[in-house]
């Protein structure tokens, strides 16, 4: 790192090259999908390039490389607690997605069907709210006056109806 | 993007060049700061009884007090600009391990007596002169040292954030014990030390929004 505070590029690709692996295994430990753990673990070398010019050489380079690791490891995981509290890991922004861009047919059939079967198990109005804003791509504001809403009564509508719908395809997957 | 493909991005991109060690960010600021705070107080003046306060032991302990209290939460601070806060993460603690020496020099030597009663009469005073004028003085080196610690990756943002504002307000507080002549502890408790304390919790938020490393 010295060298590489000091302009040296190639002892900077050097180092990235070292600790890769090391911080492969770190984040591996704790994440059990390779993907998710290489994107962290890309997160985290871009973490340590952004604050190389807090690095002091006269200390250890490893407590400083791992306070790093350990902040965006936590913060990934901590969106992803959230992400799974929030919606138990369904978005239906990605799914609205994979209906309208899926190459295979039957796969786009079978989406399709799953989100009307869990959909069924809304009340009409609510069925009625998400499709419009999720599948019919409209507003909260224009839902509200093409069903006579308030827009805050669609918002809250909506906002439940997503919890209902997350908490069916938890169960719909056990 | 292939990991191999973004270490020769950020190798062609290269380090960037060190910041100045704590300490010398510490001074820097310091010198700054104690420039910054000689204008004020020549253009407000000494208070008057200076001369004889210089002879107190309490009075002189509580300024030196003030001033490591000062020195140790800035120095903090700049280290927890750090994302490993430059591994002394005993930092922090210092300024608050002065803390207690620092009341009891304050506290100990002021006269008039501390009891609820006189705590709520000084309360009733509505004297928010004290702590606007300490905000005053900790405004321009408090915008100066969160600026400087933004330069860093803090990932302890509310403790930097209130390590910052303590030691501007302790300076700000040194200040106004030089200035004012109001040795009563009724009035410095309620009027500098709480407003200082709020002042901290703010600088502890202010920190969170404004010193967090994204």
């Amino acid at each position: 790192m010295r060298l590489a505070q000091q302009g040296d590029s190639k002892a900077y690709a050097r180092l990235f090259q070292k600790i890769t692996p090391i911080l492969r295994a770190f984040v591996g430990k704790k994440l059990n999908n390779p993907q998710d753990a290489e994107d962290v673990v890309q997160e985290i070398l871009i973490s340590i390039h952004s604050a190389s010019h807090t690095y002091d050489t006269d200390r250890p380079f490893k407590a400083w490389m791992f306070t790093i690791a350990r902040y965006r490891l936590t913060d990934h995981l901590r969106a992803l607690y959230a992400k799974i509290e929030k919606g138990r890991d369904v978005n239906f922004e990605d799914e609205a997605y994979q209906l309208s861009s899926s190459e295979n047919v039957t796969e786009a059939y079978e989406n399709r069907e799953y989100l009307g079967k869990i959909m069924s198990s809304l009340p009409r109005k609510q069925q009625k709210i998400v499709t419009m804003m999720k599948i019919e791509g409209y507003s909260a504001k224009e839902t509200a006056q093409k069903l006579n809403m308030s827009e805050s009564a669609v918002k809250v509508s909506a906002h439940r109806a997503y919890k209902a719908l997350a908490l069916k395809a938890v169960e719909e997957d056990e | 993007m292939d990991t191999d493909k973004l270490i020769q991005k950020m190798a062609s991109e290269g380090a960037q060049k060190p910041l100045p060690h704590p300490m010398r960010q510490t001074m820097l600021w310091l010198i700054g700061t104690l420039v910054y705070l000689g204008v004020l107080g020549s253009y407000n003046g000494l208070r008057a009884d200076i001369s004889d306060k210089f002879s107190d032991l309490f009075y002189m302990s509580e300024i030196a007090l003030l001033i490591g209290i000062g020195i140790s939460s800035a120095l903090a601070a700049f280290c927890l600009s750090r994302p490993d806060a430059h591994q002394k993460p005993w930092i922090k603690y210092v300024a608050f391990a002065l803390t207690l020496p620092w009341m009891i020099s304050a506290f100990a030597g002021a006269s008039g007596e501390i009891t609820l009663a006189n705590l709520f009469h000084s309360m009733t005073l509505g004297q928010f002169d004290c702590p606007w004028h300490i905000a005053l003085f900790s405004v321009p080196p408090g915008i100066a040292i969160f600026l400087i610690v933004r330069m860093g990756a803090t990932i302890q943002c509310c403790w930097a954030g209130s390590m910052a504002t303590l030691s501007v307000t302790a300076f700000g507080y040194m200040l106004m014990r030089l200035i004012e002549q109001n040795d009563n502890p009724a009035h410095l408790i309620v009027w500098h030390a709480l407003p200082i304390m709020l002042m901290c919790m703010v600088g502890m938020m202010i920190g969170k929004f404004a010193l967090k490393w994204r």
